[in-house]
């Protein structure tokens, strides 16, 4: 287990925001997408993830539409807004700094 | 329309949540694991799809209903966990809601609600004032009644009554038994406004002089005397002795008694028409109650002004300018004015006691928040809107309020069945007292506001907190500490005022308790008697048969004195007359003030010795004093002083409304009218010179009085079978009766006042104990580094004793408020008393040091390694 990483809080929704820029997807496939791009260090919880969507879809940052899976099946995806994009850009700028501060301390001797 | 949207949304989660898992279960077959356990880790993985579904309902905000209902399952699930907050604040509510409304349903019933009459607020009594002999509120004179009708425009009408007793049946074979009666003006029922439920009233010219005796019955008297047979009506009763006819019945809601500035209320058994002739009664024979109703097309106010101007006018012509006025007092005020003071008193102390309540309610919610504040802050985290987590602590506060409520209501209505059964016996207006709608609407209103107000405080607290810091924390956080302290300091306050109030009231019953009343016969037997106007001319038989009863229980066995007057302790039943003594070395020559109103009643021989009075000088009365002839009276101590400083007052001669007597002797001071009013100065005349039918008999006995009574009523039917016996007490009940009042406040006020000192030790007790708990690894420290015990126990104590004596700073200046409200109840005790003040200062430091030194010493017995660690 020590090869997996539980989500700080508030980097849900960046990663959700970055995983839906690359294109629209369903709500299983973005906790795969994750799961792959951090070569399966970090894993979303369902129970975080649905909230999240609803929540952002709430905040208009994200849009749902029903459509169909690449095995022909009904599902709903999700597809950023402009309003996300935006969002996204604020958040991985958020993020950075945060994230070189944290390495800039860590770093110390 | 939400509801049904939200049907939508759950069908559209469901096919979504579906879709998660079909996925799921798909890859982990892909992964080479058999379709069944496939199915259940995805399922396992995502916690139930279920509950899920509601999690992400719960992030949407589903219908308000079905929120609700959640609402208060989730909260009711949340209560059951901590049994303790809920029993502790549901019983501290419906207490407080119990003694509130039960309180709040008497001062009402007694103070607000508005008479049972047409229009009440514009029906007064008047009264005649004459200020300069003392009287502020003296009956009415015919002429005045006379005059008034004649001369007034701002008034519907008058109607005069004077309030008396008869003798019912008797003669005819039936029970002899006294009735109260209201002879009344004929008009008396229109002015009034209400009136007999059958038959009817009286009609005009039925109080003229050789109309038909009519009269109308209690509804009480018709169903006891008479058994309620509506045949009555029409049928002639004995009243008297005399033929009556009943003409009306009244409802059982009626109610009317005109208080007269020293009787009690009491309701007539008997209303029948006045038959004097008003304008041929004597101008200075003040004996009527006047009832007067102002014009619908009249404001109040302008009635007042209009009775000032002819009020000036018989100043002039009748009174010599001495300062004469109509009093008027409105009617409503008149009936509780003796009670007001003690009701307001007691609104006052259970709204402290309510205030009270609410802080250390406040101060559990807060305690509460604390512990839940990492819950709070986590449900936030994971999604749960501020609006969510809000409405929650709302279902769940007023949960408990609406608890509170139901059994507060359900209790105060038991209290008040409690309460007016300990009453004394004159409260006015009893029968309309009882729990009503509107007090249970402010009753609930409180249990409600208070729910809110509980509500808000964990609300505001888990905004503040902040996932980070509250996850790393291990004790509760310290924020709130500051409001805590605010709270109990109010609560300090708070009670400080209430402890003061009963403070006052207890000293002054203590200080009343050693009033010396004037006698020393408490085992007693007080016997009231009417002697029959049928059966007994006016004069010499009525003292005669009162002389005959007196000696028939003299000679029961045990009995060591007895006698009789109208002037017993207690019983305000006196005459005032002016007095005057034309030998005074006092005198003045100037009449106004060598004249004085003095209390004047009739005694027999022996009275003073039955009721153990002393005789300062000279004699009491005895058989040589029996007839009409004897012309000798006896003065009290007071009057004694007053005109004949320097002693001899026997054998001087006094004159009592103008009649010339001999005083034979000089007796104690009595309290006439209550233990706490000193009274006028008194005089008594041989009850052969002043023979009046109504006397109170005061047997002394070696025995038990009250055993005494059997043996008494048989002696006074030996003498005379026809006679009804009005009352039979002991001294020692009248004494108790007079405190009676003064009783039930102090111990309502007393009980309130000691829920308040227990709330106030609860309260410190918990802001002292989260201090050393938060000041654990200090203490752990400080005491591994070899502190003094003492020093550390000293330490911890600072904190309350400043917070105890900020709270009583602030106290104190709410005191002096608190005085004014009780000061009418006050005897011999002033409001700011420094003596009671700083009793009751010290009391709460005590208790609020008693309070802190369980927790102090706790903080002297921390193990350092645990205090280490504890962080």
């Amino acid at each position: 287990m020590a090869d997996r990483a539980d989500l700080l809080q508030g980097t849900l929704d960046l990663l959700i925001l970055k995983t839906l820029r690359l294109g629209p997807l369903h709500g299983w496939g973005i906790s795969k997408r994750v799961q792959q791009l951090s070569q399966e260090v970090l894993q979303i919880h369902q129970g975080s993830l649905y909230p999240a969507l609803y929540r952002l879809e709430e905040r208009r940052l994200i849009e749902a539409a029903w459509g169909i899976s690449p095995e022909g099946r009904r599902a709903k995806f999700y597809t950023l807004t402009a309003a996300g994009r935006a969002r996204l850009l604020e958040e991985r700028a958020n993020w950075r700094l945060f994230a070189g501060a944290v390495e800039a301390v860590l770093k110390a001797t | 329309m939400r509801f049904f949207r939200s049907r939508v949304h759950d069908r559209e989660m469901d096919a979504e949540m579906r879709f998660h898992v079909d996925m799921e279960a798909a890859e982990l077959e892909r992964m080479g694991v058999a379709p069944d356990e496939a199915r259940r880790r995805a399922l396992a993985s995502f916690g139930g799809v279920q509950r899920f579904k509601e999690e992400g309902h719960e992030a949407r905000g589903g219908s308000w209903l079905e929120d609700l209902l959640r609402d208060a399952r989730y909260s009711i699930r949340s209560l059951a966990r901590s049994p303790g907050y809920v029993v502790t604040v549901v019983l501290t509510l419906a207490l407080g809601i119990a003694a509130n409304t039960s309180i709040f349903s008497v001062a009402n019933g007694i103070l607000f609600k508005p008479l049972p009459y047409r229009d009440p607020a514009r029906l007064m009594v008047l009264w005649d004032g004459l200020d300069w002999i003392g009287v502020p509120e003296a009956w009415i004179t015919g002429p005045e009644v006379v005059r008034l009708r004649r001369e007034s425009r701002s008034f519907e009408g008058f109607a005069a009554l004077r309030n008396g007793s008869a003798t019912l049946g008797g003669s005819d074979g039936s029970e002899p038994q006294q009735v109260r009666v209201s002879a009344v003006s004929a008009n008396f029922f229109q002015v009034l406004g209400s009136g007999p439920e059958r038959g009817r009233g009286f009609g005009p010219g039925e109080d003229q002089p050789g109309a038909p005796p009519v009269a109308v019955l209690s509804r009480k008297l018709w169903i006891q005397r008479f058994g309620g047979d509506s045949a009555l009506l029409g049928k002639p009763i004995l009243l008297d002795g005399k033929l009556t006819t009943v003409v009306g019945i009244l409802p059982a809601s009626f109610r009317f008694s005109a208080q007269s500035s020293l009787g009690s209320p009491s309701d007539a058994d008997v209303y029948r028409p006045i038959v004097d002739t008003l304008a041929a009664m004597s101008p200075v024979n003040h004996s009527l109650g006047l009832l007067a109703r102002v014009r619908a097309d009249v404001t109040v106010p302008a009635a007042r002004a209009e009775l000032q101007s002819l009020s000036r006018r018989l100043d002039a012509e009748v009174y010599g300018k001495q300062g004469f006025k109509f009093v008027p007092v409105l009617l409503q005020e008149r009936m509780v004015r003796a009670v007001r003071p003690a009701l307001l008193a007691l609104l006052a102390a259970v709204a402290l006691l309510i205030l009270i309540m609410c802080a250390n309610l406040a101060v559990l919610a807060l305690v509460r928040a604390a512990r839940r504040e990492r819950e709070l802050v986590v449900r936030r985290a994971i999604g749960a809107g501020q609006g969510r987590i809000t409405r929650q602590l709302l279902t769940e506060t007023i949960l408990l309020a609406a608890a509170s409520g139901a059994m507060g209501a359900g209790l105060g209505s038991l209290a008040l069945r409690g309460l007016l059964a300990l009453a004394p016996a004159g409260l006015p207006r009893r029968s309309e007292i009882g729990i009503d709608l509107g007090v249970l609407a402010v009753t609930l209103g409180i249990a409600v506001l208070v729910g809110l107000g509980m509500g808000v405080a964990p609300v505001f607290h888990s905004r503040r907190s902040d996932i980070s810091t509250v996850l790393r924390e291990k004790s509760p956080s310290r924020s709130g500490g500051r409001l805590r302290q605010g709270l109990v300091l109010a609560q300090l306050a708070l009670s400080m005022i209430l402890l003061a109030g009963t403070g006052l009231l207890l000293g002054s019953f203590v200080k009343l308790l050693r009033v010396d009343p004037g006698y020393t016969a408490q085992e007693a037997l007080t016997i009231d008697l009417m002697a029959s106007r049928a059966k007994y001319a006016t004069g010499q038989p009525v003292a005669d048969v009162f002389t005959r009863y007196q000696d028939a229980l003299r000679a029961l066995p045990g009995v060591t004195a007895v006698g009789a007057s109208t002037m017993l302790p207690f019983s305000g039943g006196a005459d005032q007359s002016g007095v005057f003594f034309p030998a005074s070395p006092a005198n003045t020559g100037n009449r106004e003030h060598d004249v004085m109103l003095g209390d004047t009643g009739p005694a027999t021989a022996g009275y003073f010795a039955a009721l153990g009075v002393p005789i300062i000088a000279g004699r009491e009365f005895d058989a040589t004093d029996r007839d009409s002839t004897a012309r000798v009276a006896l003065i009290d101590e007071l009057v004694a002083k007053r005109y004949f400083p320097g002693g001899n007052a026997v054998g001087q001669v006094v004159t009592i409304d103008g009649d010339s007597l001999q005083v034979v002797g000089v007796v104690g001071h009595v309290r006439l009218y209550s233990l706490q009013e000193e009274g006028r100065g008194q005089l008594y005349v041989p009850h052969g010179y002043l023979p009046y039918r109504g006397l109170t008999i005061v047997v002394q006995t070696e025995r038990n009085a009250i055993g005494l009574a059997g043996e008494a009523r048989r002696a006074l039917r030996e003498v005379d079978p026809e006679q009804p016996i009005i009352a039979m007490a002991t001294m020692r009940d009248a004494l108790r009766g007079s405190l009676a009042e003064r009783r039930l406040v102090l111990i309502l006020v007393g009980s309130f006042a000691a829920a308040a000192l227990l709330l106030v030790a609860l309260g410190v007790y918990g802001v002292t104990s989260s201090t050393v708990t938060q000041r654990t690894r200090e203490f752990g420290i400080r005491m591994a580094l070899g502190a003094d015990r003492r020093k550390v126990v000293l330490s911890v104590l600072a904190g309350p004793v400043r917070l105890v004596t900020l709270g009583l700073a602030i106290g104190l200046a709410g005191t002096f408020a608190g005085g004014r409200v009780v000061r009418k109840l006050l005897y011999g005790v002033s409001p700011s008393d420094p003596l009671t003040l700083g009793a009751v200062a010290l009391t709460l430091l005590l208790v609020a040091l008693l309070a802190s030194y369980f927790p102090a010493r706790r903080a002297t017995r921390v193990d350092p390694m645990v205090a280490l660690r504890s962080d």
